[in-house]
């Protein structure tokens, strides 16, 4: 029951450990702006999650014509996390460094906003959760 | 990985900015020594930064743990030369050696060194605030 | 129509004895509900307790795994409270029942 309980927060859960993720990243990207040879890395995560959650989309309406209780365990949303893909294909400046720092500050910026959103949102699932047990 | 250990990622970068920023001043400082201790005129000093990893971070080793200046190298140039014949270190044409420090190439690299040092203190910023909205869930 | 009166009746009566044995089944259908919440309180415990361990040894990284193990927990035990007080009160509510 719990865990049907925490569905939504579970995968947002999952949303900012993949902020997170992305975060650290970015600023080892900042970090490493003049070091020679650095490439810069990036994480993906939206579109692999996007992906597993239309499968389960299928999977769902498959399982709702049958009697058997929907398992979230089963969802491919549940197995998806962030994978941090090294650039490796652009050569940016001489010293073979390929950071941008102008679109690793807006990558910051973005991902920063979408930390707190998901944040807000996991707020306002605990809330609603509240509100639905004490009445 | 140790608590927040992202923001040391962002720290390490603030320390070797720093550094670097200070090798550069001396630079700019001894653009006119003539003559150091060894004889020669002061000879460019180079930071030389390098990624940190560190081998115990949740993911593997995938995310990297900053940067270190990992050496201050000389820059093996050679000397600028000056015609200065009434310099008591001018040799037999009059020419004196001078340091091969390019001060405009260094207040470029200051601005640089700078320009990064401000980034990393941003992006220091942008966790701490993430941290801190993640302390509100649940109000 | 004299017979619909009848099986009524006995209808009726079974009905009787066909609540109290509802009030039997629904009752172990509360307690596996309860014993479900209970086991779900210390599932969130647990977790809860790791995430905590794991800011204290400075082995986690980051802050919102931990708060949401605590809100998690926290509305288990909310949850578990409310389901043992419905429990209570059908309880008393057939217990007060005329028979």
């Amino acid at each position: 029951m719990i865990n049907e309980m925490f569905e939504n927060v579970n995968l947002l859960q999952k949303g900012l450990d993949a902020a997170w993720t992305r975060n650290g990243v970015i600023m080892n990207n900042i970090a490493n702006v003049d070091t020679a040879n650095f490439k810069s890395s990036s994480v993906t995560f939206e579109s692999a999650m996007k992906q597993a959650l239309s499968e389960d989309e299928i999977k769902f309406e498959a399982k709702t014509t049958r009697p058997e209780h929907y398992d979230f365990s089963d969802s491919a949303a549940e197995d998806v996390s962030p994978t941090v893909v090294t650039d490796t294909d652009t050569d940016y400046r001489m010293d073979g460094n390929n950071v941008d720092i102008d679109y690793e500050s807006t990558e910051l910026a973005k991902n920063t906003l979408w930390y707190y959103e998901l944040s807000e949102q996991v707020s306002s699932e605990f809330s609603k959760l509240k509100t639905a047990i004490s009445g | 990985m140790g608590f927040l250990s992202s923001i040391d990622i962002s720290g390490s970068a603030l320390t070797a900015q720093r550094l670097r920023m200070d090798v550069i001043s001396n630079n700019i400082a001894n653009a006119e020594t003539a003559e150091t201790e060894n004889g020669e005129p002061y000879r460019r000093k180079v930071c030389v930064l390098s990624e940190r990893r560190s081998f115990s971070s949740v993911l593997g080793d995938q995310i990297g743990s900053g940067v270190k200046v990992s050496e201050i190298t000389e820059d093996d140039s050679d000397f600028e030369l000056e015609y200065d014949p009434d310099n008591p270190l001018a040799n037999a044409e009059g020419y004196v050696q001078m340091p091969n420090v390019d001060e405009i190439e260094e207040i470029i690299d200051l601005m640089e060194a700078t320009r990064s040092y401000e980034a990393n203190v941003t992006a220091m910023n942008a966790t701490k605030s993430m941290a801190i909205k993640a302390l509100e869930i649940g109000g | 129509m004299a017979i619909n009166a009848v099986s009524g009746a006995v209808s009726g009566v079974g009905g009787i004895s066909a609540s109290q044995s509802t009030a039997q089944t629904s009752g172990s259908g509360f307690s596996n509900i309860l014993t479900d919440a209970i086991n779900d309180i210390e599932q969130t415990e647990t977790e809860a307790n790791e995430a905590n361990e794991a800011l204290l040894t400075g082995e986690s990284d980051d802050l919102h795994t931990a708060i949401i193990a605590a809100q998690k927990a926290e509305i288990a035990v909310s949850y578990a409270v409310q389901i043992r007080n419905r429990v209570l009160e059908s309880y008393n509510t057939v217990m007060n029942m005329q028979v």
